[in-house]
């Protein structure tokens, strides 16, 4: 009779340790997030808005939206809020830039992160996302053929390098010439304004392009367009037409085009062919 | 499958599925045309795509492209506590005028973006928030160009601007081109003093030498210190150069003084001694 109550004692004390020694460590959790957009590697168009949204347990007290390079300053985008189940979320309407980090030449994707917090503690996923230099009209008055399908497919290829380095001495910036003839730490740009045929059939020989054309020439690697710009070609048809190009749009973004000549007049027409 | 129709149906959907397959380009393997002798030799055919690309542009293409950053992700969670306690106000307080000026400029600029191939400065509408602060920030803006490369070009043109003295062609903000540019600013500096001088006397024997005019107006507003010592020695007939400073430097113009020069000297006291102080190091 005594070893019973003795074990239906321990049995007791056991219980109450394990309420409140368990219990509490069971209820008391930091938030867990679980990132579900926008999505990772995207390139986000300014003047749009993009649903950004995440699950969220454990009871968060804040759920925000972030968006910045890793460098300060760090943006909060929106407060999120709470859906349905355990989905939070908002309307992100990205409507500035964000240099992306340069090291050594190689541009970084900045992030994007869904950050929540309760009293016992935080959790903050992220992925990677780029806030574009503009908006859809920007990119589609320059191209009128400009692919923007969504943000993970388009016809961006790399991030917009900011300002012009030739007045910010800003490194690891380039421009459309320098890109044409394969340099991407600086901007080249060797004349006071509009180069004349000669300026460009010197420049562009000494940089390994000897062969030039004010017609449209077989085979051309590079072209002039008569507003200033410059773009490689990146594919031919099989009599040597160029297909498709792709050149640097000033302080903007790395860019693919889907012809040859598909400027309006910003950039203007092909006019010079390189190779 | 022991029944033989069992085989006929399943050839009968194997051969409907070919039939799909090869109208539709699901599977199409583009072959290259007999390859002329003109096409580069660095370039391969797409099969695909059913074009000639640049075998360089397939090896840069991972190049060309963001990549994924392989920094401290403990960052992250820093800046946003920072953000949530409100403290990015703070960075603000040590940050000098110049500073201020030039983070507002940035982001000013980047809401335009610029499609160009190079700069322009008549096309830089927010360089007005660096040529605003005027004479004041000029030795912060010197110094800034001499040690950081970063936005020294601007600041080349801003100076340019402030000074009126103009010096497009040596505005390159690599190591050489800095001080090129600085030795250009430098030398107009050192000889403002006697230039002023002896440009005075002249004008002073001949109100109307044109000659010594420009000679002063060439100096910018290096030049304003030594006119107003001129004409504190008596020499007002080279006021006239003094006028074309002051219009052509509205950081110094003040559309409310229409009275003397004199009021305007004592006015612009702190701007004459920045630069009577930047002309003077320059000796």
């Amino acid at each position: 009779m005594i070893v019973f109550k003795k074990n239906r004692m321990m049995i007791m004390v056991l219980t109450l340790v394990m309420f409140f020694n368990v219990v509490p460590m069971v209820l008391a959790a930091a938030p867990q997030v679980t990132y579900v957009s926008p999505p990772d590697q995207g390139f986000f168009l300014q003047g749009k808005n993009w649903w950004a949204s995440c699950n969220v347990t454990n009871n968060p007290t804040f759920v925000g939206f972030f968006y910045g390079n890793g460098q300060d300053p760090w943006h909060q985008e929106l407060q999120e809020n709470y859906q349905s189940g355990t989905t939070w979320g908002g309307n992100w309407a990205p409507n500035y830039w964000v240099k992306p980090q340069n090291n050594g030449g190689t541009w970084y994707w900045p992030y994007t992160c869904h950050y929540a917090e309760n009293g016992d503690g935080k959790h903050w996923p992220y992925r990677y996302s780029y806030v574009a230099l503009g908006n859809l009209n920007d990119y589609r008055g320059v191209d009128t053929g400009f692919t923007y399908n969504s943000e993970t497919s388009h016809d961006f290829i790399n991030v917009a390098t900011g300002t012009h380095a030739v007045a910010h001495g800003t490194p690891n910036t380039y421009n459309c010439l320098a890109y044409s003839v394969g340099i991407t730490d600086h901007w080249e740009w060797p004349w006071p304004g509009t180069p004349s045929y000669a300026d460009l059939q010197t420049y562009m020989s000494n940089h390994g392009f000897p062969t030039s054309s004010n017609s449209l020439m077989p085979w051309a690697k590079v072209i002039y367009y008569n507003g200033n710009h410059f773009a490689k070609v990146t594919s031919w048809d099989s009599s040597g037409i160029p297909l498709t190009i792709r050149s640097k749009w000033g302080t903007m973004e790395l860019i693919n085009s889907d012809s040859y000549n598909p400027f309006t007049s910003v950039y203007g027409q092909a006019t010079y062919y390189f190779k | 499958m022991q029944n033989p129709k069992h085989y006929l149906v399943l050839l009968l959907v194997m051969l409907t599925f070919l039939t799909f397959t090869m109208g539709s380009n699901a599977f199409a393997i583009i072959p290259e045309p007999t390859r002329s002798s003109d096409v580069p030799a660095d370039l391969i055919w797409d099969t695909d795509r059913g074009c000639y690309i640049s075998q360089d542009f397939e090896k840069d293409l991972q190049k060309e492209e963001p990549q994924i950053p392989t920094f401290d992700y403990s960052v992250i969670i820093r800046l946003i506590e920072k953000i949530k306690l409100n403290n990015s106000l703070f960075t603000d307080i040590n940050k000098s005028p110049l500073e201020k000026a030039l983070a507002e400029y940035e982001a000013e600029y980047m809401k335009n973006p610029s499609f160009k191939a190079y700069y322009d400065p008549k096309d830089d509408h927010a360089l007005t928030i660096l040529t605003k602060l005027g004479v004041k920030v000029l030795p912060d803006m010197m110094e800034r160009i001499q040690s950081n490369p970063e936005k020294a070009g601007v600041l080349m043109y801003a100076v340019q601007e402030i000074t009126s003295v103009k010096r497009e062609q040596f505005i390159d903000a690599s190591n050489q081109g800095r001080k090129a540019w600085l030795n250009e600013m430098n030398a107009v500096m050192k000889k403002a003093p006697t230039t002023v001088h002896e440009n005075a006397l002249q004008l002073e024997n001949n109100p109307t030498d044109q000659t010594a005019v420009n000679n002063i107006i060439n100096l910018g507003i290096f030049a304003a210190p030594f006119v107003m010592d001129e004409v504190a020695k008596g020499n007002t007939q080279v006021l006239v150069c003094m006028d074309k400073i002051a219009v052509a430097h509205n950081i110094l113009t003040d559309k409310n003084i229409q009275s003397t020069w004199t009021d305007w000297t004592k006015i612009h006291e702190n701007d004459l001694k920045v630069l009577q102080n930047m002309v003077e190091d320059a000796q």
